[in-house]
């Protein structure tokens, strides 16, 4: 019986992996509040510029988190530490950042 | 006069050209400068007004509006770049491409200003304004090239005073000097004359022939002397006098000379012979064309040696006149047309014959050839 809620329990997380959305199964979890994700967003910006750019430095970040990597400040930091590292594989990660980039961009809604 | 407006013409070339050089450098000095202040102004202008936008597109950014609109004013016309300089935003519909390598441009009558903005609002790290050119820089350039203009002007007209204030005293002393020789000139010819006629009125008086050997070289001698006074008149007076050209036949010119010049020939026993096989005719001033035969015709007697024969021949292309004198090698040839050149300095004159006679055939456009052999003697060809 036990053995039998492991198999399922992995099944489940390979499962989401491959086909579900990974941004919004694995970064609205717990990012849930949308003003937290437009201001992370921001603040790539404000440092990182092209989307090309934020992109790669958001992957960066969630590959390896860093205090000196994140966009937060050293404040927020001290109290809650950087996030643990993502366990997504690239293309999956990649996936990820783009929906998200996409969702929060505000650039293409410029009049 | 001719040199004095040479010079002052040279001088003023050197001096205009030395000073134009001077002008344009601190012209072209001055309107760097002013070119250079005038972007500094710009730059600092556009600085603050892309500044300005920078505040504007901060808003923007962290607005939590869902109405976005870029801000947007009527002086000038913006966009917004990311770092790999992708568009991210124009205010115009047809945005030209833009030359990041440069801070300030110009270009088809618009000022292109590139300001670096950070933090990356909207992931804009580029703004670029576009601006109509003011025009109070080309009025710049313009007024600087009018002083440039003027100034030159006051300068080509004071170095005019002063190059005519330099030479003032030097041509003083060239006119008290030509005024001298002209009034010398003239002060010879009556005393010539009238020894002259006085001669030639003693001469049909019955005399010994004692008396008359010595009636003839006082005539020779003024003979001398009036040669040379109509020598003088020549290089002193030609350029001013008016020139009487009229149809001349040489050989009855050489004629006349040939007696003129006579008593002279036969006080060194020089033969004469004249072959007159046709005349040149030349459209010439009479006077002119004599001083050429007197002048060829006293060189020869000077040069001749005693008891020798002068040939003398004329046809209607040429006249030549061949002595048997000590004659010229090649160099001297070279060198006899300059003024003040004797090769023998024992016989009489100033060197100024075939100076004379150059000038004068130079001026008709005549030809002359001189065949000489050192001991032998020498030709004169004059040729049309």
């Amino acid at each position: 019986m036990y053995h039998y809620k492991k198999i399922v329990f992995f099944i489940l997380l390979i499962g989401q992996n491959i086909f579900g959305s990974s941004f919004e199964t694995n970064c609205l979890e717990c990012h849930f509040a949308k003003e937290q994700l437009k201001m992370f967003l921001e603040r790539y910006e404000e440092k990182y510029g092209s989307e090309n750019d934020v992109k790669k430095a958001i992957f960066k970040y969630m590959k390896n988190p860093k205090k000196e990597n994140s966009i937060m400040p050293s404040g927020f930091l001290k109290r809650f530490g950087v996030k643990e590292k993502s366990n997504l594989n690239d293309i999956a990660l990649k996936k990820a950042i783009d929906i998200y980039y996409d969702t929060y961009n505000i650039k293409k809604k410029i009049k | 006069m001719h040199s004095e407006k040479k010079t002052i013409t040279n001088v003023l070339i050197l001096y205009l050209f030395s000073t134009f050089l001077l002008v344009s450098m601190v012209a072209f000095a001055y309107f760097r400068y002013e070119a250079e202040i005038y972007k500094n102004q710009i730059k600092f202008m556009s600085t603050k007004k892309a500044e300005q936008l920078h505040i504007e597109l901060e808003k923007l950014h962290k607005s939590s509006d869902s109405d976005l609109t870029y801000p947007r004013y009527s002086d000038f016309e913006s966009a917004i770049y990311d770092s790999n300089k992708n568009l991210i935003f124009s205010t115009e519909a047809n945005h030209k491409k833009i030359d990041f390598s440069k801070e300030l441009y110009k270009e088809d009558g618009f000022v292109y200003f590139i300001y670096s903005a950070k933090p990356y609002y909207l992931g804009a790290k580029y703004i670029v304004l576009k601006q109509k050119n003011i025009s109070v820089f080309k009025n710049i350039g313009i007024n600087i090239l009018l002083l440039t203009l003027i100034v030159l002007f006051i300068i080509g007209l004071t170095s005019i005073f002063l190059v005519k204030l330099i030479l003032k005293p030097l041509r003083e002393n060239v006119n008290i000097l030509d005024k001298f020789i002209k009034d010398t000139t003239h002060e010879l010819n009556t005393p010539v004359s009238t020894i002259l006629t006085n001669i030639e009125m003693i001469e049909q008086l019955p005399l010994d022939i004692n008396m008359k050997t010595k009636l003839n070289r006082i005539k020779i001698a003024s003979q001398s002397i009036s040669n040379l006074y109509e020598d003088l008149v020549y290089i002193t007076l030609n350029h001013n006098i008016q020139k009487k050209n009229e149809y001349v036949e040489i050989s009855k010119i050489i004629e006349d000379r040939i007696e003129y010049f006579t008593l002279m020939f036969n006080s060194k026993n020089i033969e004469i012979v004249f072959e007159n096989n046709g005349s040149m005719k030349l459209f010439i001033d009479k006077s002119n064309i004599t001083r050429v035969v007197d002048n060829l015709l006293s060189n020869a007697y000077k040069y001749s040696k005693k008891n020798s024969v002068l040939k003398i021949t004329s046809t209607e292309q040429l006249f030549k006149i061949c002595d048997e004198g000590i004659g010229m090698d090649q160099s001297e040839i070279a060198r006899i047309f300059e003024r003040y050149t004797r090769f023998d300095t024992t016989v009489g004159g100033f060197g100024i014959g075939y100076n004379i006679i150059h000038s004068i055939i130079n001026e008709y456009k005549l030809n002359i050839q001189i065949n000489s052999q050192k001991g032998v003697g020498t030709c004169i060809t004059i040729k049309k």
